[in-house]
């Protein structure tokens, strides 16, 4: 048995600058990872990252006004001020991992390389020569530097508990197939979004199943606004190899893009102006109607443009940025260079729900902390590009510092010992069903009852499948291999899905209303007063959804 | 269409075996879709490495059809056969075992400018160049088509190392000395070869091995 002070579960971003803080406030920490450290949805970003104050007229009041408004009322206002205070701070702790912001003629990070991202009032996102990759690699780093230790290719199963706090994490090693007990004074959970719940349809890593979410549910955590997850509007829909993959945002769309339904109306223009939840709302109702292409997408249609100067110009700073690389792969040259309209469907992006949290990233379960894509609370309906990158670094840190203090200051309790549970789920089981069958099920429930669109009876529906799957997953088969057995995992990782599969729908089922990315189609207009929806596991570990009043 | 996939199993320690798998027709494929296919469909004992599914994450490396490249971008055809990258140990079936080459990187420093005293109000300027090397995904692909490169030999780091090294020896806060140290690691054992495969589309021998070779003070 290994004990630690701090154990910090997920590599990317949120988990990196957390086990660092954690590091340098003086605490043991070990990293965990499901992958090697620094990949995670992190590693695959474009690297546009929000840094306020760029120019003379941006503030910590003007950013905070920013997110406030996209979030359609359900931002939690001490944790966006919270945000807006420290993002500058956070972004230089990304330069002082390694990563490098681009510069401007004279060698300064000014307002000539900041650009305006969708739904910024003002220009202040930057970015840097090596991606999400190199924020990856300079993650890596800083592990190295401070002397976490990183424990890869590792995956927490269970968080510990005694005497209702958490004391520690069950792991299962994926490469030696080891089961363990790590203990520690705090947890951090840092383990990203949901995107692989919607699988084909998103553009998210593989290790985005979500678990952190089950996990801190377990534990007795409370999680906020479980159905609000964000649907980037324009995903590729062809070939099935590329399918959910990034296509374009609003803010790519030119001054003259507009979007067609699949016989070829106009159904919205000004897209360049709109969020994504705005135009994600607009295609699921054109979906609804049934009005589609030949792959059940709508059609982005940039042409207008090419007959207008300016339109020309924006298509080329926009290609210099990166824009469309996936589109000429995946649908040739002509609609690379906007010359066709290009089909599209919403794909899964990023959970703006997630873990209830204060500004520390405390959870309400004492020893159990979060930040990153698995907290809650920040974005409310709706998240502006690039403020991912920015709130990970300031929540990681915040939750590393506050778990590190907790851990090093006076002793909590005489029990903090638990044992393991024994394992179900072992190498050589013997059942009717292989996990990928099931994984593959669930991801189609959630498409069709949890996705841009959804009504009581779909939810109702996808939560019966719920069931099922797990009666089914009671009968699942293994392979008999200990090292690297992927059925292993993938048993693992879906006992985590259902249950956070669960969450968004019950979520879904009780927010009676259309805000923000959640849009119900019995339900089409917004509510007089905004709620929070709470998800909790009560004792019979039933999963129990309520609403809560947000102070004004 | 005929998939031939290479499969390796640890416990027993046996050399690959070759099986081969039926697919349907699938609508310009990739060799990732592939594999994704007979594990969904047929055979979840295999075990193959990806995260992104496009291009990003640089995971997906194996050799195919005798040449190394990533999966999700290489089009599958019919009688692909897929083993893993050479050079470098195998965990099971397609899964190479990358945790020691990224220890190797944390001993030669060879992924962090130093001293790393980088600061956001620091006047910096970054050789336009740099950007192209920038584009390295740690796919592992080109260590894999070296004919220098061993795993486990010290003498030749490799090519994603030297990479890494121009990175840095284009990175104006680095201080460290990379020419001197890719000379360390071997890199002129380079001048006789032709130059290895990127997906990424680096120019390894030309731009970062040459680079790395120079006696100007660039
Ligand atoms: C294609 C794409 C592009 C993007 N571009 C941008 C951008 O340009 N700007 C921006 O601001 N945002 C962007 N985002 C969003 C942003 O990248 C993410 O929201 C952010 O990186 C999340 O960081 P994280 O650390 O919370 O999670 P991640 O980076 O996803 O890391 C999660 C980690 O947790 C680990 N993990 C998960 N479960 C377990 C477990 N059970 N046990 C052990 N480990 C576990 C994983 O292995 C991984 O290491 C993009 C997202 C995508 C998908
Ligand atoms: S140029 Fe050097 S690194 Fe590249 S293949 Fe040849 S010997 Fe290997
Ligand atoms: S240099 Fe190219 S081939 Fe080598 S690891 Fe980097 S991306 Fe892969
Ligand atoms: S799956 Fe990520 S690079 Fe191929």
């Amino acid at each position: 048995m290994r004990r630690f002070d701090v154990i910090v579960v997920g590599g990317g971003g949120a988990g990196v600058a957390a086990a660092v803080a954690a590091r340098r406030a003086g605490a043991r920490v070990a990293l965990l990872s499901k992958e090697p450290a620094g990949y995670g949805d992190t590693r695959i970003a474009e690297g546009a990252i929000t840094y306020p104050g760029r120019s003379a007229d941006d503030s910590p009041e003007v950013f905070l006004r920013d997110v406030m408004s996209a979030g359609e009322q359900l931002c939690d206002l001490d944790l966006v001020t919270t945000l807006a205070r420290d993002a500058e701070r956070g972004v230089h702790d990304l330069e002082d991992f390694g990563f490098l912001i681009r510069r401007d003629a004279d060698g300064f990070i000014s307002d000539q390389v900041a650009n305006r991202s969708g739904g910024h009032s003002i220009a202040r996102t930057v970015s840097g020569s090596g991606r999400g990759v190199h924020i990856g690699v300079s993650l890596r780093a800083a592990c190295a530097r401070e002397g976490v230790s990183v424990i890869e290719d590792c995956m927490a199963v269970r968080l510990l508990t005694a005497d209702e706090r958490v004391v520690g994490v069950q792991t299962y090693d994926l490469v030696m197939g080891e089961w363990q007990a790590l203990h520690a004074r705090t947890v951090i959970l840092a383990t990203g979004g949901t995107g692989w719940l919607y699988y084909p349809h998103t553009d998210c890593v593989r290790s985005t199943t979500g678990d952190g979410f089950a996990l801190a549910l377990e534990a007795g955590a409370e999680l906020v606004e479980m159905e609000q997850v964000q649907f980037l509007p324009f995903g590729l829909t062809h070939p099935d190899s590329m399918m959910g993959i990034f296509c374009a945002e609003p803010g790519h769309a030119g001054p003259y893009g507009r979007l067609l339904d699949g016989e070829g109306s106009v159904v919205l223009e000004g897209l360049r102006n709109l969020n994504r939840a705005q135009v994600t709302r607009v295609m699921a109702q054109v979906m609804k109607e049934g009005r589609v292409g030949p792959h059940g997408g709508l059609f982005l249609d940039l042409r207008p443009n090419l007959e207008h100067p300016d339109g020309v110009a924006a298509r080329k700073t926009i290609v210099k940025g990166g824009g469309f690389k996936g589109v000429r792969a995946a649908y040739g040259q002509q609609a690379y260079s906007w010359k066709e309209p290009l089909e599209v469907l919403p794909t899964a992006h990023y959970h703006m729900g997630g873990v209830r949290v204060d500004v520390d990233g405390r959870t309400n379960t004492p020893g159990l902390f979060a930040a990153g894509a698995v907290q809650g609370g920040v974005h409310g309906g709706n998240r502006l590009g690039s403020v991912a990158l920015t709130e990970i670094f300031v929540f990681g840190r915040r939750a590393g510092e506050a778990a590190a203090r907790e851990a090093l200051g006076p002793c909590h309790g005489a029990n903090n010992e638990s044992t393991p549970q024994s394992p179900s789920i072992f190498p050589g089981r013997t059942g009717r069903f292989r996990p990928i069958q099931l994984v593959r099920r669930l991801q189609k429930v959630m498409w069709e009852h949890a996705g841009p669109l959804r009504d009581e009876n779909g939810i109702g529906a996808g939560l019966r499948e719920l069931d099922l799957l797990e009666e089914d997953y009671a009968d699942i088969s293994i392979g008999p291999a200990k090292r690297c057995n992927p059925e292993m995992r993938d048993a693992l990782e879906l006992q985590l899905m259902l249950l956070t599969a669960r969450a968004i729908l019950a979520s879904a089922l009780e927010r009676r209303e259309s805000r923000g990315a959640h849009l119900r189609a019995d339900f089409p207009d917004r509510g007089p007063q905004p709620y929070r929806t709470v998800t909790r596991l009560d004792d019979q570990r039933r999963l129990n959804v309520t609403q809560d009043r947000i102070r004004a | 269409m005929k998939m031939t996939i290479a499969r390796f199993d640890p416990e027993t320690g046996e050399e690959s075996r070759y099986e081969t798998f039926d697919l349907p027709e699938l609508d310009r494929a990739t060799v990732l879709q592939g594999l994704m296919y007979v594990y969904d469909n047929v055979d979840s004992t295999l075990g193959f490495s990806f995260n992104c599914r496009y291009k990003n994450c640089g995971l997906c490396g194996l050799t195919i059809d005798g040449r190394p490249h990533l999966a999700c971008l290489t089009p599958l055809v019919d009688g692909t056969v897929v083993e893993p990258l050479h050079n470098l140990p195998v965990l099971r079936d397609l899964i190479i075992d990358r945790r020691d080459l990224f220890a190797a990187l944390r001993t030669l420093t060879a992924f962090i400018p130093e001293p790393a005293d980088s600061n956001c109000d620091a006047v910096i300027h970054e050789p336009a160049e740099r950007a192209v090397y920038m584009q390295c995904v740690e796919c592992l692909v080109c260590m894999a088509s070296c004919p220098e490169y061993q795993h486990g030999d010290s003498a030749f780091a490799g090519p994603m190392v030297f990479v890494k090294l121009m990175q840095l020896h284009l990175d104006p806060r680095d201080a460290a000395n990379r020419r001197e140290q890719a000379r360390q690691l071997g890199v002129e054992i380079c001048l006789e070869c032709a130059g290895c495969a990127c997906p990424s589309n680096i120019p390894i021998r030309k731009g970062a091995i040459a680079g790395l070779l120079a006696t100007d003070n660039r």
